[in-house]
């Protein structure tokens, strides 16, 4: 991509390349009731300490699509590409693609309890995860490092917790343990998966922070895939909207909030429960997500779309501008004229 | 509305024995709460996991059996009914669970799921067939989805039927416990309108339970925030969301994001240092003293009441020895004063405690 794309910040991307790059990655599991197209084709550049945004419901791929280039997706076709500075991690040897898995790229779940091994404490969990990319870590560095890690992701009294079980902790303190446990082999990109969707608001707001301040320390690149885009307004760059496997809608933060282009964006932004006023609740989005084992011909949001015409359903449109975004829409993006009516 | 309310819990305590590393404890999972709803109306109970907010939604029911207190269905005191009183009783009250894919019964179709209930009830089959087609309309599922068994349908629709569940014996108050929180939020925008849809058509009453105190801005009339088994401030829900008094609902409030970058990126946050203590062993005098940046020595030794707010309706009430008096005017997300004020006690605490 280059600099002049609408969506991609010309200070953040001027003479620097992408650390991670995805191309046209699409990913097809074969199911007993036939194949079901869970990413098609997801083209996105994360450049180098900035965060990225993948916002969607659930089954719009938005996970698959990281999973895959990490090499965790299992009996699926996957083509296209995704590389890490440079070297292709689709199709790169486990040996290989284990070097950079949990070092370079890290990643974080939703659920921190059932990402832990509840057999064994903090401390060792850590420490094994260490060793894996240091071999020549000892045992007792490894527990100092890990007592550092934790102090660092402000879990008090950390010598002690590293001998804590799983479940002997907060569910805010074990997601704190696995981010620890991302950041232990100084990662350049964080992955972070719904990192607070199982959290109180207040957690929530502990683990952002948290987040934010790695971020600027260790100048890491972010991934967060989410589905809610209050949580992504304060914390991303720039934001990708997933919709039944396909990125729908591009751009910057600020002009992807103020002037959504795909009819999707609108009515996520629209249906969030908001604080600052009190209005009547718009469920702007009806019927359900489409189902990635029977996509409707043409464009996938058709059926729940109020903007939707007569060509919606005879192709499927692509990325193009829509003032400051990209976004996949007929009625609204790539048409200036049509774009500006609709806009009043 | 009428003058009587149609609940009235007074004094609820619900405390749990457990035994723990061999010892006998007492968890305190509901001290003394106390709160009226109105006839048609609903009232929100928000406070994060483990504020006891279930529990009393679930005590209200006598799903589980509270300690002591009192907790009146239009004038009568469930927790003097005997079983088969209280089996009448449960005619008007009912509960919407959170997971519907957890409370409704695997292997039974839709068509069982609402029938149950009513034949529980005794009503004959002629009336039964009836009202499950009535119910269907009413939470705007169609015909053919009454043979489908819970697992075909999607989180959005299961919840729905878990509604019309609840619905099924015409019951005039509904607990809802959480019940669009697993859910996607385009799907949640369209049940909680289906909710106050049913709410002004049917005349019922709802105790709304959430952990956000976003989810019921658009539905709640009154408000009440829990911490750690307390009611620490309830009132109107305008005066709760426009004049916040109590140091934990301007936190929670605080850390609700705001879908608007500009916002967002420039607003400060009071963010809660600290884990919750436990309702085992909870804080002496003020529970939420531990984490709270006002706290002075008088929040460790004397609990504060829960007073009327000074020069408000005398419906808002708030157990804080230093209740905020900085009103945020007519904008919660507005809470740089309220940060600062925040900050400034964390660094003069710092600073106390490198002093020695």
């Amino acid at each position: 991509m280059s600099a002049d794309v609408p969506g991609v910040d010309s200070n953040v991307t001027a003479g620097r390349r992408p650390i991670l790059s995805v191309s046209d990655l699409c990913v097809t599991f074969t199911t007993s009731a036939g194949p079901a197209r869970a990413v098609r084709g997801v083209t996105f550049d994360v450049y180098p300490g900035e965060s990225v945004a993948i916002v969607g419901e659930s089954g719009s791929g938005k996970s698959v699509t990281m999973m895959a280039l990490l090499g965790m997706v299992a009996n699926a076709d996957i083509s296209g590409s995704a590389t890490y500075r440079g070297s292709e991690l689709i199709g790169m040897e486990v040996s290989r693609l284990r070097h950079i898995r949990g070092s370079k790229v890290a990643m974080i779940f939703q659920d921190p309890m059932t990402s832990l091994n509840p057999v064994l404490t903090i401390g060792r969990q850590m420490s094994l995860v260490m060793q894996a990319h240091q071999p020549d870590l000892s045992k007792k560095a490894a527990r100092t490092r890990a007592i550092e890690l934790l102090d660092q992701v402000a879990i008090s009294q950390a010598a002690r917790r590293c001998d804590s079980y799983p479940h002997e902790l907060s569910g805010g303190m074990r997601q704190r343990v696995m981010i620890a446990m991302a950041i232990s082999n100084n990662p350049e990109v964080l992955i972070a998966d719904e990192p607070t969707t199982a959290l109180d608001v207040t957690v929530q707001a502990q683990i952002m922070e948290l987040l934010g301040d790695l971020r600027r320390d260790h100048h890491l690149a972010m991934v967060l895939i989410t589905h809610d885009l209050g949580v992504v307004a304060g914390a991303a760059d720039r934001v990708a909207v997933m919709y039944a496997g396909r990125i729908v809608e591009q751009g910057a933060v600020g002009p992807l909030f103020a002037d959504p282009g795909h009819p999707y964006t609108r009515g996520l932004l629209d249906c969030l429960p908001r604080l600052d006023e009190r209005h009547e609740i718009r469920a702007s989005i009806a019927g359900v997500p489409a189902s990635p084992m029977s996509l409707p011909p043409g464009c996938p949001f058709a059926p729940r779309c109020s903007y939707v015409e007569s060509r919606c359903s005879e192709s499927e449109p692509f990325l193009e501008r829509h003032h400051e975004t990209l976004s996949a829409c007929f009625v609204l993006a790539g048409d200036g004229l049509a774009a500006a009516a609709v806009d009043g | 509305m009428d003058d009587q309310p149609i609940l009235r819990v007074r004094s609820l305590v619900k405390e749990f024995r457990i035994r723990e590393r061999g010892r006998s404890a007492v968890v305190h999972a509901v001290s003394d709460v106390s709160f009226d709803l109105q006839t048609g109306g609903t009232l929100a109970i928000v406070g994060e996991s483990g504020c006891g907010k279930s529990t009393t939604g679930r005590c209200i029911l006598r799903l589980i059996e509270p300690t002591s207190g009192e907790v009146q269905f239009r004038g009568v005191d469930l927790l003097g009914l005997n079983r088969s009183e209280m089996r009448r009783a449960r005619r008007n009250l009912q509960i919407v669970f959170q997971d519907p894919q957890a409370s409704l019964h695997p292997r039974l179709t839709v068509r069982r799921l609402l029938a149950e209930p009513l034949e529980v009830q005794g009503e004959p089959a002629s009336v039964v067939t009836e009202r499950v087609d009535e119910l269907l309309r009413l939470v705007q599922l169609r015909p053919e989805h009454l043979d489908r068994y819970p697992h075909e349908f999607s989180g959005g629709q299961r919840q729905r039927v878990g509604i019309a569940r609840a619905l099924a014996i015409s019951p005039a108050l509904l607990v809802l416990d959480e019940p669009v929180s697993a859910l996607d939020v385009s799907i949640q925008a369209e049940i909680m309108r289906l909710l106050v849809d049913l709410r002004e058509r049917l005349g019922l009453s709802f105790v709304f339970i959430a952990h956000d105190l976003a989810v019921v801005r658009q539905l709640a009339d009154r408000v009440a925030v829990m911490y750690l088994g307390k009611i620490v401030e309830i009132g109107d829900a305008d005066e709760i969301y426009r004049h916040p008094q109590h140091p934990y609902t301007k936190a929670l409030l605080s850390a609700v994001p705001v879908p608007d970058p500009s916002v967002e990126q420039h607003r400060r946050r009071i963010v809660l240092s600290g884990e919750l203590p436990s309702p085992i062993d909870p804080p002496s005098g003020c529970r939420f003293r531990t984490r709270c940046w006002r706290a002075e020595a008088v929040c460790a030794e004397t609990e504060p009441p829960l007073v009327a707010r000074n020069g408000s309706t005398a419906t808002h009430h708030i157990a804080c020895h230093f209740p905020g008096d900085d009103p945020l005017g007519n904008d919660p997300t507005n809470i740089d004063a309220l940060a600062d004020d925040a900050i400034a006690n964390d660094e003069f605490r710092a600073e106390l405690s490198a002093e020695g």
